[in-house]
C-alpha cells in the first residue's frame, strides 16, 4: 500500500477494527503525515510558564520545522521559523534562554524578539526600494494559548484553538488551570528518543488500559504506596474512555468499588479548597473520585495525572515529536500548581519523574516494547497482518449515558475503542473518502 | 587535593588508591548486575542524582536538570525492578553494560570522615540483538564516607553531557 491507494485497501478499516502496520513504520506515510496533519491543525509548542520574562525563549517544533517561541518586551508571546531569512542557519542553537534581540552567526542578520528583521549588518548594499519588513523571521501564523498551553498551526484557515479543543476542555482544565494561579512547568522538559513511531506513543496515552497490569508489573508489584493497586484490576469496570471527534481522548480510572476512598485523595486539602473556585461542580466530582487520567490531544501531546507519593499528585504532559516512520522524540513536563509550596512542587517533581521521566519506572518498560513492536512489525512479511483493535468493537456504537461529562464516553475503560477513534480521525485526515 | 607544591603525601596516596580501588569494584559489580553488592557499597543516606543539560549560549548560565533524584528507598524500587526478570521488560533479558571510570580526583574531605571525589564515567548499554547501544558520558561528583566497615557511597551527582538520551530509557546505573 502506498499513500496514492485511495479506493484501494484502506489503512484504517474500522469496520474490522483493524489497523495497517505500515501506518506505524513508513517513512512516507511520515512525511505525509506531517503535510496532512501536522502543518494542517493544532501543534502544541510550550507552556507560558517556561517563558515567564521577557525575552525568555525556548527552541521547539511545529511539525518538524523548528521553531523559536519567545516572550517580547511587551510580555507577548511570538513564535516564529528558527531559519534565518539570508542562507537558512538556525538563529538559536542553543535549547533555551534569554535574548534582547536575535543576531544569525553566519552574517549577522539581526531580527528583534518579535522576528522582524533590524538590519542586515549591509543595509547599505541593498536595493533602495526593498522591503526590510518581509524579511523577517517568517512567523508562526497563527498562534493562541489555552489554560497556560501555547499552540500553533502552519495552517491559517485553521478553526480557533477554542473549537479545536472544544468540550474535550472540560476533561482537560481540571488538570491545566484548577487554582487561580494555575499550573506551573517545574523543569525544563526531559527528552529521550524511542525507535518507534509517534503513534504508538500517542495511542498509548489516549486509552490502553490493557497494557497497565502486563507492561507496568513492576512497579505495580513493589511500590508500597500504591496499597490499593489490587484494585486496579477491577476498576476498569467503573471506569471510562473519552472520544472526542477531533480525535482527542482519555481514560478515567476511577475508586474501584469498596476501596477507602481516602487512599487516592491526594490532592494537598489546601489546593483542594483553591478548585472550588476555579472548577464547576462536575469537574470537582471527577476530580475527587479519579485515580488515573491519562489523555491525547490529537495529534501528539498527551498528559496523564496520577498518584505519585502518598501526599503527591503530578501532572504530566507529553509530546511525542515524530522524527522518521520509526523514531520519535519524546518531551516530558511535571506541572503542579503555582500556588503548591516550594517543598510540594520538588517532591512532586522529583516523584513525578521517579515513575514517568526519561528513566522513569513505567517509562523504561513503555518505550522497551515500543521498540520492540516496532523492530518486529517492519518488514513485508509482517506487515501482512495489521493490528487488532478488535476489543473496540463491540462498544462502538454504544456511548454510556451514565457519565455527566461532555464528549462520547465509553464503559468499561479496558477496551480499546478511544485508541480506534484517534485512528478513525487519524484517517480522516490522511485518506480522506474521494 | 591539597598538596604542598604539588606532591602527595603517602596518606595522600593511599587514600586516593582507596578510592580509586572503590570506583573500580563498584563498576565491575555493576557490570556483573551484583545488586545486592551495590548496596552493599551505599551509605544509608545515599542520595543519587542523574542530570542532563540543555544547551545554553556561551555565557549564559549552564541549566543542568534532574532526570534522576532518589534516596535509598526510591531507588531500591528502581534496583527491586531492573534486577528481577518476572518485574521488568526494560532489563529483561538483561542489557550488557560497562563501564569505565577515569581521572579519578580526590578533591576535598567533609565531616564524618568523607570524602568529595570527581571523575567521568563512560557506560556503554548494549541490548544483545541491536545494533547501536547507549552511550553516556559525563561528570560524577561523589561523597565517599571512610567508615569503619570501609568506603561508602554518600552522593552520586553524575552530571551527563547530553541534553537528550539516545537510546531509549535510561535502565544503565551511572
Ligand atoms: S545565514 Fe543568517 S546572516 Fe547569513
Ligand atoms: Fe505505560
Amino acid at each position: 500500500m502506498t499513500v496514492s491507494s485511495v479506493g484501494g485497501p484502506r489503512w484504517v478499516d474500522i469496520a474490522r477494527g483493524e489497523v495497517s502496520r505500515e501506518v506505524f513504520v513508513d517513512d512516507q506515510i511520515y512525511r505525509s503525515e506531517i503535510e496532512k496533519i501536522f502543518n494542517r491543525t493544532w501543534g502544541f509548542l510550550a507552556h507560558e510558564t517556561e517563558i515567564p520574562a521577557p525575552g525568555d525563549y525556548v527552541v521547539r517544533k511545529l511539525g518538524i520545522a523548528e521553531i523559536v517561541v519567545a516572550r517580547d518586551r511587551q510580555g507577548n508571546i511570538q513564535a516564529f521559523l528558527n531559519s534565518c531569512r539570508h542562507r537558512g542557519a538556525q538563529v538559536c542553537r542553543a535549547d533555551s534562554g534569554n535574548a534582547r534581540n536575535f543576531v544569525c552567526p553566519y552574517h549577522g542578520w539581526t531580527y528583534d524578539q518579535t522576528g522582524a528583521l533590524l538590519t542586515t549588518t549591509f543595509d547599505k548594499h541593498l536595493p533602495k526600494d526593498i522591503d526590510m519588513s518581509a524579511l523577517g523571521l517568517p512567523k508562526v501564523p497563527r498562534l493562541e494559548t489555552h489554560k497556560g498551553l501555547i499552540f500553533g498551526s502552519w495552517n491559517t484557515e485553521v478553526a480557533p484553538l477554542s473549537n479545536y479543543i472544544g468540550e474535550f476542555a472540560w476533561y482537560l482544565d481540571p488538570f491545566l488551570s484548577r487554582t487561580p494561579g494555575g499550573m506551573e512547568v517545574l523543569a525544563p522538559p526531559h527528552r529521550w528518543r524511542v525507535k518507534c513511531n509517534w503513534k504508538v506513543g500517542a495511542l498509548n496515552f489516549v486509552g490502553d488500559a490493557q497494557h497497565i497490569l502486563t507492561t507496568h508489573v513492576g512497579p505495580l508489584t513493589l511500590d508500597p504506596v500504591r496499597a490499593a493497586r489490587a484494585g486496579f484490576a477491577t476498576a476498569a469496570e467503573n471506569s471510562f474512555q473519552v472520544v472526542d471527534d477531533a480525535g482527542h481522548g482519555c481514560t478515567l480510572t476511577y475508586l474501584a468499588p469498596g476501596l477507602p476512598e481516602n487512599s487516592y485523595q491526594t490532592h494537598p486539602k489546601d489546593l483542594e479548597a483553591l478548585y472550588r473556585d476555579s472548577l464547576q461542580p462536575g469537574q470537582l466530582e471527577m476530580l475527587s473520585k479519579l485515580r488515573v487520567i491519562v489523555g491525547t490531544i490529537f495529534p501528539n501531546l498527551s498528559f496523564i495525572e496520577t498518584q505519585v507519593g502518598p501526599e503527591e499528585k503530578a501532572v504530566i504532559m507529553r509530546q511525542w515529536q515524530p522524527l522518521s516512520g520509526t523514531d520519535m522524540e519524546i518531551r516530558s513536563w511535571i506541572l503542579a500548581e503555582r500556588e503548591a509550596t516550594p517543598e510540594y512542587k520538588s517532591n512532586v517533581l522529583r516523584k513525578g519523574f521517579h515513575n514517568f521521566g526519561a528513566a522513569g519506572v513505567f517509562e523504561q518498560d513503555d518505550v522497551e516494547l515500543w521498540a520492540s513492536a516496532t523492530l518486529a512489525s517492519d518488514n513485508s512479511i509482517a506487515k501482512q497482518f495489521p493490528y487488532s483493535f478488535h476489543t473496540a468493537l463491540p462498544y462502538l456504537d454504544k456511548p454510556d449515558e451514565s457519565h455527566q461529562g461532555p464528549c462520547k464516553v465509553f464503559r468499561p475503560a479496558d477496551t480499546e475503542v478511544a485508541q480506534l477513534e484517534f485512528m478513525r480521525r487519524w484517517g480522516q485526515l490522511m485518506e480522506p473518502v474521494a | 587535593m591539597e598538596t604542598v607544591n604539588g606532591i602527595m603525601t603517602d596518606e595522600d596516596i593511599r587514600l586516593l588508591k582507596t578510592i580509586e580501588q572503590f570506583l573500580y569494584r563498584e563498576a565491575r559489580i555493576l557490570d556483573n548486575r551484583d545488586y545486592e553488592a551495590w548496596f552493599g557499597m551505599l551509605a544509608d543516606d545515599v542520595r543519587y542524582v542523574v542530570r542532563a543539560q540543555e544547551m545554553r549560549d556561551a555565557g549564559a548560565k549552564g541549566v543542568s536538570f534532574a532526570l534522576i533524584d532518589e534516596q535509598r528507598s526510591d531507588l531500591g524500587l528502581r534496583i527491586d525492578q531492573i534486577r528481577n526478570p518476572r518485574l521488568s521488560r526494560a532489563e529483561n533479558p538483561p542489557s550488557l553494560s560497562r563501564r569505565m571510570i577515569s581521572n579519578i580526583e580526590v578533591v576535598g574531605k567533609g565531616p564524618d570522615h568523607s570524602v568529595n571525589v570527581v571523575s567521568c564515567i563512560m557506560a556503554h548499554r548494549a541490548r544483545g540483538n541491536v545494533p547501536q547501544g547507549g552511550l553516556y558520558v559525563g561528570q560524577r561528583e561523589d561523597i565517599i564516607r571512610m567508615t569503619s566497615d570501609g568506603p561508602r557511597l554518600a552522593r552520586r551527582d553524575v552530571v551527563l553531557d547530553q541534553a537528550i538520551l539516545f537510546d531509549g530509557a535510561l535502565t544503565t546505573i551511572l
